[in-house]
């Protein structure tokens, strides 16, 4: 069976049309609720089903490294750190501890965060354009962020002084393709394709000035930006986790407010202003929402590609486009797939390998698996 | 089968297929297309960060060799160890001995341990006993589960000689140059 094959029977599956029949003396309106009960049945499975696949996620990523600890210890050794009863008197209680919270924690809550930020971001630019191919990293929004934060880290250009100023100098920078893309969007309709083909070139030029800044840096300094904007999400601290997880989160549930207006955008303009939507103003929140998410996430993290681009469509696929229910489960999917590239980085290579580039040697092949599949729906 | 349905020509769909496919097909190219410049991109840019990685090591990522000798009651034992690292955390540098050693008579030993050193360079759990007069290294020990960790370490976390015991055997390391 080929991936296509999959997709349409896994779909078919899903959609349980196929598989009710109506009963007799039933009427068309009980069979309709029937149907969408089970439905709406099989979508709350499906993310009860992620749900335990993040739980395993977490727990495994944590066993790996030098130290070793069993998948039952890392549970015990969180659950004994946040009940403050960790037996100070025994060594190997306070090693667990140690590298369960203090080393590899912070690096697994960054990869959470980040996968629930950019996914979110990706399923909410997605609905909002009618895109299949916009996220924050096809639309030069994490260029424009990463292009800030450099400017902050080699030539010291910042807004205000101090660490934030690099997040605020990448959330400017992250809002110029942003409203590019808006008056883009405006004065010419761009097809999906010619939108990611602007946004690529926007990254390319981005890039092309970083490079410059990079050449006219000190080494060391450029080395540790390289390495940073790759996608590494092992240089965060606990300082700097709660800054992500208020960026991200606070996005994710921005976003989820905004589910009902997505929904109707999704349907299209007109039919969103004649619910009284103001089309042109949500569109500019969500774009605001999605840099500063994405600001804040590069800010600390570099570029992440791909988790944003994937992760709303492998939701899709199981939940449909329901974005209230899809936004929660892409965002869920995206900090799976995170927990997974940096398992796969980390067995392949080592904790050294960034994740930046595991995500894009597996979400690239996977999001061309996915348009070859399901063109028809996509376009 | 409850539902509507309409009815539409063959060849009318046949048309329509072909136009729509046609679209459909460029699009599909062109996304691909751009999947693959920004895989490239992003493998342009890890390229990059390796060249400047190796330009400047990491000082902590080293790893050495041990030879080992020891007593098993009565009985000489004889092995080596291994003593390497796999960076977690900026703030920490772990590393973990895998020591292996033998009798003559057949019986093998096998023990590794992790040392977790903090951000200046002291082994975390363990107590300091003393330091060698030049006070390039420092010794540390560590009581638990019945074994006793004993290790001499200088900077950079390089542990230049060890001891392990319990209550039936004991193996003494010393770091190969």
């Amino acid at each position: 069976m080929n991936f296509r094959n999959f997709i349409e029977e896994l779909k078919g599956r899903m959609s349980l049309s196929k598989t009710l029949i109506p009963t007799d003396g039933e009427s068309d309106e009980e069979y309709v609720f029937r149907e969408y009960k089970v439905a709406r049945h099989s979508k709350i499975i499906f993310f009860a089903v992620f749900i335990v696949v993040f739980f395993i996620l977490l727990g495994y990523k944590i066993t790996l490294g030098e130290y070793d600890i069993s998948f039952f210890d890392v549970y015990e050794t969180l659950w004994k750190h946040i009940t403050g009863t960790i037996d100070q008197s025994s060594i190997v209680e306070r090693m667990n501890d140690n590298v369960v919270w203090e080393q590899r924690l912070p690096r697994v809550l960054t990869a959470i965060i980040v996968g629930i930020g950019l996914a979110s971001a990706g399923a909410a630019m997605q609905s909002m354009m009618k895109n299949p191919l916009a996220d924050p990293y096809t639309t030069g929004i994490s260029s424009g962020a990463l292009f800030g934060a450099t400017l902050a880290m080699t030539l010291g250009i910042y807004i205000i002084g101090g660490f934030y100023g690099r997040v605020l100098n990448a959330f400017i920078c992250a809002l110029i393709p942003a409203v590019f893309i808006i008056f883009l969007s405006r004065w010419k309709k761009p097809s999906p394709a010619m939108m990611i083909l602007v946004g690529i070139a926007i990254m390319y030029i981005f890039n092309a000035f970083q490079s410059y800044m990079m050449l006219r840096a000190d080494p060391n300094a450029a080395s540790t930006v390289y390495t940073w904007s790759v996608g590494s999400i092992g240089m965060t601290t606990w300082e700097q986790i709660p800054i992500i997880a208020v960026v991200a989160i606070f996005g994710f549930f921005a976003l989820f407010l905004m589910t009902r207006t997505l929904n109707a955008l999704n349907s299209g303009d007109s039919y969103a202003k004649s619910l009284g939507i103001n089309v042109d103003r949500v569109r500019i929140l969500c774009l605001i929402l999605i840099s500063v998410i994405a600001a804040g996430i590069v800010s600390f993290t570099g570029i992440i590609g791909f988790i944003g681009l994937v992760s709303p469509h492998i939701a899709r696929i199981f939940v449909g486009s329901d974005n209230r229910i899809l936004l929660p489960t892409a965002a869920l999917l995206g900090a799976c797939m995170m927990l997974i590239c940096d398992i796969i980085g980390f067995l392949i290579i080592g904790a050294t390998l960034q994740i930046g580039i595991v995500t894009a040697m597996i979400g690239g092949p996977i999001f061309m698996l996915i348009l070859i599949a399901q063109q028809k729906e996509v376009w | 089968m409850k539902g509507t349905s309409c009815t539409v020509s063959k060849a009318d769909m046949r048309t329509l297929e072909k136009k729509i496919g046609v679209r459909m097909r460029t699009n599909v190219i062109v996304a691909i297309a751009a999947v693959a410049a920004l895989m490239i991109g992003a493998f342009m840019l890890y390229a990059s960060a390796e060249l400047f990685s190796e330009m400047n090591p990491d000082p902590y990522n080293h790893s050495y060799e041990y030879t080992v000798t020891g007593m098993y009651g009565e009985e000489e034992l004889i092995g080596k160890a291994s003593y390497e690292t796999i960076s977690e955390n900026g703030s920490f540098h772990n590393y973990r001995f895998l020591v292996k050693s033998g009798t003559a008579n057949g019986i093998e030993i096998e023990r590794s341990f992790t040392i977790i050193f903090d951000e200046n360079d002291v082994p975390l759990f363990y107590d300091r006993v003393g330091s060698d007069p030049t006070g390039s290294s420092s010794t540390y020990i560590q009581k638990t589960d019945g074994y006793v960790y004993k290790i001499t370490v200088s900077d950079l976390c390089v542990v230049n000689s060890f001891s392990v015991e319990n209550e039936e055997w004991v193996m003494n390391g010393t770091i190969i140059i």
